[in-house]
């Protein structure tokens, strides 16, 4: 095998979405003063946590050729739950725990529904995303939940702290922090994104978002798999209702509300798409960067937050041609490929 | 042979039992309550209340029986009437028809700009419309900044509110004759035109439907820009009842236009669904909202029930269309058989 | 010989058909066991029940004398029972190794041994002589090249029954050659193989046994040496079948369908003409740029230079809808992905290419369309019950004849066939080319795409080859031989 037909095969497993975050993250470096500064980027990462875990997750159901649209609110579901049981007193050590608990057995309620009622993922998860929505509203009174500051919730605000502050020069915009929040997304991330490509899930849900058939007559067991993800799933939306929790020292019941949308636009953006069968964790991780690439330019910009709308529709768009153009250069590279290694067997 | 005959029909009522169950779960609950649920004046009010989801309905069931969804009609129902609103105005001096005509053309304009996304560019339907979405909330936002159109012009307002005549209890109001209208004319183009097979050939198969000379693209497109027209109307009849014109109107349409798509039966794959499964649809809807009323349950467990209601709905559907299809096929050979 | 694998008694029930009444088949280690029958015979479903993918409704499945109790897609595969199907099952976003290994992984401490994986796939691919790293995506390589890693994956579970299941329907001839070539070696190694195929004549070449299955009962087993080919035809169709290829020439008319320069990214200035009244063939092998060219003039994918000219008028790009208008169709190969709405009834799929000619005014004429549709049925002989039965309850032939029939209410003149009798009976068949050949007779024009040689030979007038996206020859099929087809069809890959 020489070495033009391997770089074409290197070059389809960047993801898609690289083209769009560095358009829209060196336009912001040009053209937005503080932008590309390393407290800006801090913070701006620490803000895309939630989003970042929420579009890993719906990368993981859309490669496998489902969906879940039930995680914002599972987001609002767990937040509230933890917040009342530290409001009643529980130690965060309960709390966190049984709240990561109840996004597995969510998860595991959608993945019944979608593999043994056989409800299309889009309306199971549907449905369920009122359900847990509702559930949070119900138990919260749609009222914002605190809970008292002490000993037995300095996990919270352990979480909360900055592992590491750089001060390279004058003021805020030349520090850097990094909080716990994001070495917690990180480390999750990477976890996932290890077993993804280090175990059999990642060729699991890419056989079964290929061809469920494919992947069942090859011996996977097809219901057990994706009850599995759809647990994963739950688990990182809970983790993202951790973060949103710690970060605002509260939850508010409609917090989660709309998260899966943009959850799933970051992901598809970053090239998963709705098919199934195709995609990537980075690419995930990538396009809920690129979302909040906008957001923290323009809102540095003093724009306000109605543009920011505006904007990530019109870069969702410009994103999705993108992609489509680079998956179309691709698979013109591959006929090549496919004529001349059809040739080498041949010959061979 | 005349069970089965019966079974299948039976089994291609599912919308219908659904009602009946809802209906008859409620009037039993609120009549242990001392309260008479299916009372006329009741009964009334839910039609009426319903008739505006029966709109927001049929245009999403138009997108899902070609297989696409359509994220954005709630925010398009906001845009274009905060858009032409203050046309719309007791204090205007423009006659209101120019408004709403106006605001049915953007609704169509917007429409037409995600089938052109959806069909030109390629991008998957909910993505696109998730992108007018925002697009569209933001853009209604920016035009109005924090203002309200408030007072409306009256005339104008009997779409939503007029009252027609009554039937003992029974208030039999402009919106219902509007639903119904609406219903019957997607009814007959679905069904009595060549368009309507067009829409569900291209839903069934839309390869397929390219092979047979069908131009799936301008059926997509037609499907859009219809949605976008109606979500429009819909945005007319919601602000005239409201009485008054603002960016943050229907926050939660796009939510209710699904759910009443498909408890009514229709598929996300497409090409299937009958038109008249919308009416159920938004019937169940609102008869759960109203029903929770009358036994005082907390409002906040309305997403759950309905949430519930949909996995529930879709899961019958799946069972008896199957079921329905298989049973017809079998009466259709028996009867040759016997011939 | 101690049998490898036997089928006794197996019966399998679904709801309203018997698709398979008391089956018992055998194989032998190293042997070839050819299965056909018609479409709908229950070939595939004898095969899923072997894999495991279907459960029998009586009947028992011995493996190496031992019973297999419950059968599912993991017992059948831990058994080393392994399928090959028609249509590939691989996972084109995971490399060759990783499909090869796909469900029963090498690992290292609960991880995924990536390295040694692909290190044994490159050996596995090695012994079937393909030369292709298997660190490669699946995505980037041909339909041949997927073909043999089914093959190594079958290897890789140390497979002692091999199911192919229509594995050449796709297969340049070379691939058929190299194909074969692995089933021997297979053979050698004592592997037994099910193979199931249409290609009759694909039987003598490598079969070593051959059984017959009609309407899901067991005709006949025996073994190839006291077979003939008229043997297999009455067996699979119950009845002989005198003349497959009834196509009598004639002297062609006026130019109907005229390909002039066309150049798309598949391939590049193809010119082609059909006359009214002709079939012409056009051969070549998978990958020449024949379905390419004729979607392309079809108006389903774009081309970049070129014309296409339908009855003397110039057709615009990118419109099937204008082509069809100007009475030209495209017959898919894969009519239940491209031809036809499987949940909408038979009604609905015949007319729906021609709904402006029955509907004029956009409203439909339910009694004039049940009109038309019921002499379309009763002179295609299209067997159903009913008009409103849903497609997907019918079989491949009568599935394709549905196609034809959409085709000849829209007064269609100009026919595209892609392969127009691929996965279809025999008995089937035959009336699919009686019915070509009654359509050029009443001055239609066809052009035929096909991989079946003995079809293109038997039925065109004359003959296109292309090869490597371009057309490499024209042959008057008098006196064409398949060899003069093969040399041009490799001259330009």
């Amino acid at each position: 095998m020489s070495k033009e037909k391997r770089f074409p095969a290197a070059l389809a497993r960047i993801p898609e979405a690289t083209w769009i975050f560095l358009i829209v993250f060196i336009i912001a470096s040009v053209l937005v003063p503080n932008f590309f500064s390393i407290g800006n980027l801090s913070t701006m990462l620490l803000q895309a946590c939630t989003l970042t875990l929420l579009s890993v997750a719906m990368a993981l159901t859309l490669m496998m050729g489902s969906i879940d649209l039930s995680m914002g609110g599972v987001v609002s579901m767990s937040g509230v739950i933890m917040a009342y049981m530290m409001n009643a007193g529980l130690s965060a050590w309960i709390a966190l725990p049984a709240g990561l608990l109840l996004g597995l057995v969510f998860g595991l309620f959608n993945g019944v529904l979608v593999t043994k009622l056989k409800i299309p993922p889009f309306i199971a998860t549907f449905g369920s995303m009122g359900i847990a929505q509702s559930i949070a509203n119900t138990i919260s009174e749609e009222r914002t939940v605190t809970w008292v500051a002490s000993e037995k919730t300095s996990l919270i605000s352990f979480l909360g702290s900055k592992a590491l502050v750089v001060e390279a020069g004058e003021g805020a915009s030349n520090t850097l922090t990094i909080s716990n929040l994001l070495i917690i997304t990180v480390i999750a991330v990477a976890i996932v994104w290890f077993l993804f490509s280090r175990t059999t899930l990642g060729s699991n849900i890419y056989a079964l978002g290929a061809n469920q058939e494919t992947a069942r007559l090859s011996g996977i067991n097809v219901t057990r798999w994706r009850i599995i993800v759809f647990m994963i799933s739950g688990l990182l939306a809970a983790l993202g209702g951790i973060v949103v929790m710690v970060r605002s020292n509260s939850v508010q019941p409609t917090i989660g509300a709309n998260m899966e949308f943009q959850a799933c636009v970051a992901a598809v953006l970053g090239g998963n798409i709705m098919t199934g069968g195709r995609g990537s964790v980075p690419g995930a991780v990538l396009g809920a960067l690129t979302l909040y690439t906008i957001r923290s330019a323009m809102s540095l910009l003093g724009i306000d937050t109605s543009w920011v709308q505006v904007a990530i529709g019109v870069v969702l768009v410009i994103g999705m041609i993108i992609n489509n153009y680079v998956t179309q250069r691709e698979s013109q590279r591959a006929a090549v490929i496919s004529r001349s290694a059809g040739k080498g067997g041949a010959e061979a | 042979m005349n069970r089965k005959k019966i079974m299948a029909r039976l089994y291609g009522m599912s919308t219908l039992i659904i009602v009946v169950i809802v209906f008859l779960i409620f009037t039993v609950a609120c009549s242990a309550n001392g309260t008479n649920f299916i009372k006329p004046s009741n009964l009334s009010t839910i039609l009426n209340q319903a008739s505006f989801l029966v709109i927001l309905g049929v245009g999403q069931a138009l997108v899902l029986l070609t297989g696409g969804i359509d994220l954005s009609v709630g925010s398009l129902m906001a845009f274009v009437t905060v858009f032409w609103g203050e046309w719309l105005m007791k204090s205007s001096d423009m006659p209101f028809m120019v408004a709403v005509v106006l605001i049915l053309l953007s609704g169509g304009v917007v429409g037409l700009l995600n089938g052109l996304m959806i069909t030109k560019l390629k991008i998957p339907p909910f993505i696109a419309t998730f992108a007018t979405m925002y697009a569209c909330r933001g853009l209604g936002w920016i035009y109005l900044r924090n203002r309200v159109l408030y007072s409306l012009d009256e005339s104008f307002r009997w779409i939503s509110t007029g009252k027609l005549f009554k039937i003992d209890q029974f208030l039999v109001k402009a919106p219902m004759l509007v639903a119904v209208l609406c219903l019957l004319i997607a009814w007959y183009v679905l069904r009595k035109t060549n368009a309507g097979r067009k829409i569900y050939f291209t839903g069934s198969n839309e390869t397929a439907a390219r092979f047979s000379g069908i131009n799936t693209d301008r059926v997509k497109i037609a499907v859009y820009i219809a949605s976008g027209v109606i979500a429009a109307f819909a945005g007319l009849m919601y602000v005239g009842k409201l009485n008054a014109c603002e960016p943050g109107l229907g926050t939660d349409s796009n939510f209710e236009a699904i759910t009443v798509a498909l408890i009514g039966g229709f598929t996300m794959s497409g090409g299937y669904g009958n038109i008249w499964g919308v009416a159920g649809g938004a019937i169940v809807v609102y008869t759960i909202q109203s029903g929770m009323n009358s036994l005082k349950m907390p409002g906040q467990l309305h997403d759950l029930i309905s949430g519930a209601l949909i996995i529930l709905a879709v899961f019958i559907n799946q069972e008896l269309v199957n079921r329905r299809m298989r049973l017809e096929n079998d009466i259709r050979d028996e009867r040759v058989k016997k011939d | 010989m101690e049998k490898l694998l036997e089928f006794r008694h197996i019966t399998k029930v679904f709801p309203g058909v018997t698709a398979l009444d008391d089956i018992n088949i055998d194989l032998y280690p190293g042997e070839v066991h050819i299965i056909v029958g018609e479409n709908g015979a229950g070939k595939s479903t004898l095969m899923k029940i072997l894999s495991g993918a279907y459960e029998a409704t009586s009947g028992e499945l011995y493996m190496e004398g031992k019973l297999i109790a419950k059968n599912s897609p993991q017992v059948s595969a831990s058994l080393g029972i392994s399928m090959i199907y028609q249509e590939l099952n691989l996972v084109p976003e995971l490399s060759i190794a990783s499909n090869i290994f796909l469900g029963h992984e090498l690992r290292r401490g609960g991880f995924v041994n990536k390295a040694a994986q692909e290190k044994r796939a490159n050996e596995l691919l090695k012994e079937i002589g393909v030369y292709v790293n298997a660190g490669t995506l699946v995505k980037q390589l041909g339909v041949g090249t997927q073909q043999m890693v089914e093959i190594a994956k079958a290897l890789s579970r140390q497979a002692k029954v091999i199911v192919f299941d229509e594995p050449t329907s796709s297969l340049t001839d070379s691939e058929i050659t190299e194909l074969f070539h692995i089933i021997r070696l297979l053979k050698e190694r004592n592997v037994g193989m099910f193979y199931i195929s249409h290609r009759l004549e694909e039987l003598f070449q490598i079969g070593d046994r051959v059984s017959v299955l009609r309407d899901g009962k067991h005709i006949l087993t025996d073994t190839i040496d006291h077979m003939t080919m008229d043997d297999v035809i009455e067996g699979i169709a119950g009845r002989k079948i005198e003349n497959l290829f009834p196509h009598v020439r004639k002297p062609a008319g006026d130019p109907m369908l005229e390909i002039r320069h066309l150049t798309g990214s598949k391939f590049s200035d193809v010119s082609m003409t059909v006359r009214a009244g002709e079939i012409v063939g056009v051969s070549g092998l998978v990958g020449a740029g024949r379905t390419e060219t004729a979607r392309a003039a079809f108006g389903i994918d774009k081309y970049e230079s070129g014309e296409v000219v339908v009855c003397g008028r110039k057709l615009p790009k990118r419109s099937p809808s204008r082509a069809n208008r100007l009475g030209m169709c495209l017959l898919p190969e894969d009519r239940k992905t491209e031809g036809l709405a499987l949940e909408l009834s038979i009604r609905e799929n015949i007319v729906v290419s021609s709904l402006k000619a029955l509907n004029p005014r956009g409203i439909v004429r339910a009694k004039n369309e049940a009109t038309e549709v019921g002499k379309s049925i009763n002179s295609l002989e299209i067997a159903t019950s009913s008009m409103e039965k849903l497609v997907r309850f019918l079989s491949g032939g009568t599935q394709q004849k549905v196609v034809i029939a959409k085709w000849l209410l829209s007064n269609s003149r100009v026919f595209i066939f892609d392969e127009p009798t691929r996965g279809i009976d025999v008995g089937a068949k035959s009336s699919i080319y009686q019915l070509m050949d009654e359509l050029v007779a009443g001055g239609a024009a066809i052009l035929m795409i096909s991989s079946d040689m003995t079809e293109i030979l038997g039925m065109s007038d004359r003959i296109y080859v292309m090869s490597g996206g371009k057309l490499v020859g024209e042959l008057d099929s008098e006196g064409a031989t398949q060899n003069e087809i093969l040399k041009l069809a490799f001259s330009n890959v």
